[in-house]
């Protein structure tokens, strides 16, 4: 039995169709390849064939999903059947520093808890609090206190199965000034850590020492490469920074970009890590081509250190 | 050629939402500054621009599609209209508005959002110099009844607050002198020639023509411009060879039809509309406006900019 699961974060943009009955037909309407990346059906097929036994749905997809599937629960068996179970769901916590934001950011964070109970999920990945442009810096009490909400969350979560694992965006409020400080503020009982192995060098951290520092309150991983590790608090900090004007890139698939997955592995062995590990390849150009990509430098790589 | 006639084209060819390789580079500024130059090498020296406030929020004001977008990259609507003039885009033509994002809240909610984001396009035009704004006054009756339940129980209330909201919108049009349009879709509501009756209880507001979903609806366009006799405010020339035989227009999402998926809206061109017949009755009716060719759906908004541009040369030389 392998000691490490791999699930894929969904970054594929509203899928229209359940299924394509028509496929041939569809295709030759214009010959394009849009009949291939237009049903869950297929979708998930890729998941299955590239090797993710798993894949972790976001929240704002769920709208659309709905109306397709009319059940969560219908979705993860439509998923099983095509050999992928539902690993998680990413959350955002946005405002949880705000004492008047308190109730909205705990009933959101039970209604999402719920979901990925029904998907028959484990983790919610969830970065701790809005963006830092317009909200940064935070006092120290507003650490705490988005520590204290991000405890009250966990608890629930805790109760239902499913572990909270903070998953830090390099643009987050939560930042390199207040980052381990905000994890050591929250209940390790009920509060993870979910690993994004590239936010976390772009806010300046080693990736690896921090594997080390924190092994034992990382429950996940988004694991995805960076060629930008450190970057200054003047970009990290700027009005929406994802998204680069000129088309830079921050993350890449793992073994693309600077990121030393290799030192990280042999520290997942020794500290015998186990469970779900969700490549995420947002800003990439191609879903697919990164899901094999990932893949391969997985299984050939990665895999002879640590399975 | 009518030398009168005027054509612009609709960034509704660029699909923000469906997926396709390559996709996420749409939400970056220098995907659209590189449109903005390509729009005119197609011929298109007019654009329609789809107003979404969507790129409100997440951070992706790459999309110049609202006021924010517009200004946290260009500094203001007028370095945005600047920075188009210098590629080429001598103006925006017409600016159009769904309420579509907000479909599924609760009615409340709904209302006013739609009021809120429809006046702010509404100023958006104005600022840009839009000759008209094109409102889409229902969603999709599909994902109104997976809200609210089977729309003979609250569509007549539902319509005379869309009204009222509508009768606001046109007073304030009036003061901007950007004319107001109304687009009737066939999974609409207003479906058809049902805007007619809506639209005569409104003052100050004009029909859109929108030949795809005129004959998906069940109307000739050429036959609807005629019948209209002069009250059109806005045309899409758009292309379908989709028949719904069926009830697709009352899906919650009517424009991927689940029991047979195809391309509902073809690039213009490649379907079956007589988008030629259409364009004549608009000339024997006088109108004026502008024709905005719109590719949605296409598979690839390269070829679709060069095949309006082609089939629009092709009308041209039988003139």
């Amino acid at each position: 039995m392998a000691n490490l699961r791999f699930s894929h974060m969904s970054h594929w943009k509203t899928i229209p169709y359940k299924t394509i009955p028509n496929f041939r037909d569809f295709y030759y309407e214009d010959k394009s390849n849009a009949a291939y990346y237009s049903d869950w059906d297929r979708i998930l097929r890729y998941h299955a064939a590239t090797g993710y036994e798993g894949i972790e749905v976001a929240p704002w997809d769920l709208a659309d999903m709905l109306p397709l599937f009319g059940t969560l629960k219908e979705f993860a068996e439509f998923a099983k059947e095509r050999g992928v179970a539902v690993s998680g769901m990413f959350h955002g916590a946005e405002g949880s520093h705000d004492p008047a934001k308190r109730e909205e950011v705990l009933a959101s964070s039970r209604l999402d808890v719920d979901r990925i109970v029904e998907m028959g999920g484990q983790h919610m990945n969830t970065c701790p609090d809005s963006n830092y442009f317009g909200v940064g810096p935070l006092s120290r009490e507003q650490v705490r206190y988005a520590a204290a909400t991000l405890t009250e969350m966990g608890r629930y979560a805790e109760s239902k199965g499913v572990r909270i694992g903070l998953h830090n965006e390099f643009f987050c409020a939560i930042n390199k000034e207040n980052h381990r400080e905000f994890i050591e503020s929250t209940d390790p009982r009920y509060v993870h850590y979910c690993l994004d192995t590239a936010q976390i060098a772009i806010i300046g951290e080693d990736m690896v020492k921090f594997y080390d520092d924190y092994h034992d309150r990382i429950c996940t991983f988004h694991l995805k490469d960076t060629a930008s590790p450190k970057l200054p608090d003047s970009v990290r900090y700027a009005k929406d920074v994802e998204i680069q004007d000129d088309g830079t890139r921050w993350f890449w698939e793992p073994g693309e970009g600077v990121l030393d997955f290799k030192s990280l592995w042999r520290s997942m062995k020794k500290h015998g890590f186990q469970g779900w590990v969700t490549v995420e390849t947002d800003g990439t150009p191609d879903l697919l081509a990164s899901m094999a990509l990932t893949t391969y430098y997985l299984e050939r790589e990665l895999g002879p250190i640590y399975r | 050629m009518d030398s009168n006639r005027k054509f612009a084209l609709a960034l509704d060819l660029v699909d923000l939402d469906r997926q396709e390789p390559n996709r996420n580079r749409r939400e970056s500024r220098y995907f659209w500054d590189e449109l903005f130059t390509l729009v005119p090498a197609a011929g298109f020296r007019a654009i329609e621009l789809p107003y979404q406030p969507k790129w409100d929020f997440g951070g992706r004001s790459g999309v110049p599609m609202t006021n924010y977008a517009v200004t946290t990259k260009y500094g203001s609507v007028a370095g945005f209209r600047d920075a188009m003039k210098a590629k080429g885009i001598e103006r925006i033509a017409t600016v159009a508005f769904s309420p579509l994002l907000f479909a599924s809240a609760p009615t409340e909610v709904y209302f006013g959002a739609f009021a809120h984001f429809a006046s702010e396009a509404l100023r958006f035009a104005a600022e840009t110099g839009a000759e008209s704004l094109v409102v889409t006054p229902t969603p999709p009756v599909g994902i109104l009844e997976s809200t609210h339940g089977e729309a003979s129980v609250w569509s007549r209330e539902f319509l005379k607050r869309t009204s009222d909201l509508l009768d606001r919108l046109a007073l304030e049009a009036r003061t901007t002198g950007v004319l107001l349009s109304l687009k009737s879709e066939f999974w609409s509501l207003l479906r058809g020639d049902r805007i007619d009756t809506f639209l005569s209880g409104l003052d100050g507001a004009l029909a859109d023509i929108d030949t795809a979903h005129l004959r998906i609806g069940g109307l000739e366009p050429a036959a609807r411009i005629r019948s209209l006799s002069g009250r059109i405010g806005s045309v899409h020339l758009t292309d379908t060879a989709f028949v719904d035989s069926g009830s697709a227009w009352r899906a919650v999402n009517p424009e991927f039809p689940a029991d047979r998926p195809t391309q509902v809206f073809r690039d213009i061109g490649l379907g079956d509309v007589d988008l030629a017949g259409a364009i004549s009755a608009l000339d024997d009716a006088s109108y004026r406006g502008w024709l905005v060719c719109s590719c949605r759906q296409t598979r690839d908004i390269y070829r679709a900019m060069l095949r309006a541009r082609a089939f629009l040369d092709g009308i041209a030389a039988k003139d």
